[in-house]
């Protein structure tokens, strides 16, 4: 008998229990409909930027509820692109849906709340509003070091910093130097994926060969959009302070021949080594043989070694030494020095072979005078003898 | 009285025709002579000395010698000059029925060798002065080219030319005592020793004066 009343007892509350199932309004299932979680990427928008928005929902009913549409609603700058929802089945018992939506920032810096709209069909709908944030701040490129000067075909090292200020992540990260006469190795860095405040360096082999303006242009991804900043480094030539430093001393000219000899000394007062050092002689100066020219082997900084040239030249005062060295990458270097052949004269120039000096004309004068009136007076004297 | 080289210079007739009348002494003009051979050495030796620096280490030592041996040789053919000089003056002056002694020519003939002393010490002056500014070049002594555009530097130089010159005029001075020497040495008329003087020496400017480059 015991038994009996318990499973009476048992048998009315599934019923009963049946019964208060089966009592529950659409609205209150409507209502068992939640928002789970919403999805931005990218995660922070720029303006102008295109971003997909997912709002998940989940039915924690234990009915499934019919939903007619889902509908994200523009709301202030941000532009909904599309609505693909705009009908709808239903959602399952305890199942999960995503709604995803395109949407533009039209706007400058902000966070903003886009509307997501589900429509249960006579039960009411579900608002939620999703928090999308717009920054314009864009990823910065900074100058980590460049060269003291820059000089016409000589490589140097530029090494750049990327940085990434954003709130949000931001993608394929690249630097491209560019620019007019400027050859770089390599001709692009990738950096890849750049997270909130962090950086990255790229280092760059930058040969100019005029001046010109160096761009560096960083390409980036925010979620799908391709985005670009550059930076320019102003590149003007101006002396290398450490570079090597050639200079003449000790320079003499001697006639020779019907040419000139000059010999010297060229020092490097730099602070680099000067690699294939050639002397010789520029225009008007023709350079002759047996020293057109004179190869000095590589000057070490504060090194010293002697050249000599044979030339020729004709009604100058002074003509270029030209002094050609490579540095260490074989950049090549031309340095002109005037030497002077003033005073230095060639025979049928001047005073060495030209016509004669006044002094020893008047000296020949004088003679000529005295002898012709010796000469005059022995032989008047002869006659008055 | 004035000194006898001044009459030589200044009044050769006069002092021709008072040596007329002694015997013929060839010491003093020997002495003049001689003194002229060794100013030639020394301006010779001075000059093959002077671009010793610029010569091969193995050449140095042979142009020292034949420095030495060329000043030796001026000096030793200096009289030997004279003698010649005389020679031809004689045998000149026999076409103008010249008598005398040889001794008397030789005797004419080197007292005019006192301008050419004036000349020789010019000459070594000049010459000095030309190697005291000159650089010598570093040439190759072998190649022919560069050794006569050596030359041709050294013989267009203003001081060596002035020097020639200056040779030139001096002996028009000598050639003016050798005319009055030879007037009383042979016994001609002024104008047959002017002659018998002027022509080989005027043949002997001629040469010099082309070797200037002037004809």
């Amino acid at each position: 008998m015991r038994e009996v009343v318990f499973t009476g007892a048992f048998l009315l509350l599934l019923l009963l229990l049946c019964g208060a199932a089966d009592a529950a309004t659409p609205e209150e299932d409507a209502a068992q409909v939640m928002v789970t979680g919403a999805v931005i990427d990218p995660a922070v928008l720029m303006p102008g930027d295109v971003a997909t928005v997912t709002v998940t929902v989940k039915n924690t009913a234990q009915v499934s509820v019919p939903v007619r549409s889902a509908k994200m609603y523009t709301e202030g700058n941000i532009l909904v692109l599309d609505n693909p929802y705009q009908t709808f089945g239903a959602i399952g018992a305890g199942n999960e849906v995503s709604f995803t939506f395109t949407v533009q920032a039209d706007a400058g810096s902000g966070t903003y709340y886009p509307r997501l709209v589900l429509d249960f069909t006579n039960a009411g709908s579900l608002r939620y509003a999703v928090p999308v944030r717009i920054e314009v701040v864009e990823p910065r490129i900074s100058v980590a070091d460049v060269p003291d000067a820059f000089t016409a075909g000589k490589k140097e090292i530029v090494r750049v910093t990327v940085s990434n200020p954003r709130s949000g992540e931001v993608n394929g990260v690249s630097v491209v130097p560019s620019g007019e006469g400027i050859v770089s190795v390599p001709t692009s860095t990738f950096i890849g994926a750049l997270a909130p405040d962090g950086s990255a360096e790229a280092t760059f082999n930058i040969t100019p060969d005029r001046e010109t303006t160096l761009t560096m242009t960083v390409t980036y991804r925010n979620g799908r959009n391709q985005r670009t900043t550059e930076a320019s480094i102003p590149i003007t030539f101006s002396e290398d302070k450490k570079g090597a430093r050639i200079v003449v001393s000790g320079v003499e000219v001697t006639p020779e021949n019907g040419s000139y000899r000059v010999s010297g000394d060229v020092t490097n007062a730099g602070l680099e080594v000067a690699k294939a050092v050639v002397v010789t002689v520029g225009s008007p100066g023709v350079p002759v043989d047996p020293d057109r020219v004179y190869p000095v082997a590589s000057l070490d900084p504060d090194d010293l070694s002697n050249f000599e040239l044979t030339f020729r030249a004709e009604n100058v005062t002074e003509v270029p030494l030209v002094i050609e060295y490579r540095d260490t990458d074989g950049n090549l270097y031309t340095t002109r020095t005037n030497i002077s052949v003033e005073g230095t004269v060639l025979p049928g120039q001047g005073e060495e072979g030209g016509p004669v000096p006044l002094t020893i004309a008047l000296l020949i004068v004088a003679v000529v005078a005295v002898v012709g009136v010796v000469v005059f007076f022995s032989w008047k004297k002869a006659k008055g003898g | 009285m004035s000194h006898w080289i001044f009459d030589v210079l200044l009044n050769p007739d006069a002092f021709f025709r008072e040596r007329a009348e002694k015997a013929p002494a060839l010491m003093v003009p020997f002495i003049l002579v001689l003194i002229t051979g060794i100013i030639g050495a020394v301006t010779i030796y001075l000059s093959m000395t002077a671009m010793l620096p610029v010569l091969p280490a193995d050449m140095q030592g042979l142009v020292s010698i034949i420095g030495i041996a060329t000043a030796v040789v001026t000096v030793i053919s200096a009289p030997i000059i004279w003698a010649l000089q005389a020679l031809v003056f004689y045998a000149l002056s026999s076409f103008y029925n010249g008598s005398g002694d040889l001794k008397k020519s030789l005797e004419a003939v080197g007292y005019g060798y006192v301008p050419l002393i004036v000349s020789a010490l010019i000459a070594l002056a000049l010459t000095y002065s030309f190697l005291s500014s000159f650089s010598f070049p570093s040439i190759d002594f072998t190649d022919p080219a560069a050794t006569a555009a050596f030359q041709e530097m050294i013989q267009t130089s203003p001081l060596i030319q002035a020097g020639q010159i200056l040779g030139v005029i001096f002996l028009v001075w000598a050639a003016n005592i050798w005319i009055f020497g030879m007037k009383y040495a042979r016994g001609l008329t002024t104008r047959d020793a002017a002659v018998v003087v002027g022509v080989p020496v005027v043949l002997y400017i001629v040469s010099q004066i082309i070797m200037l480059g002037v004809l």
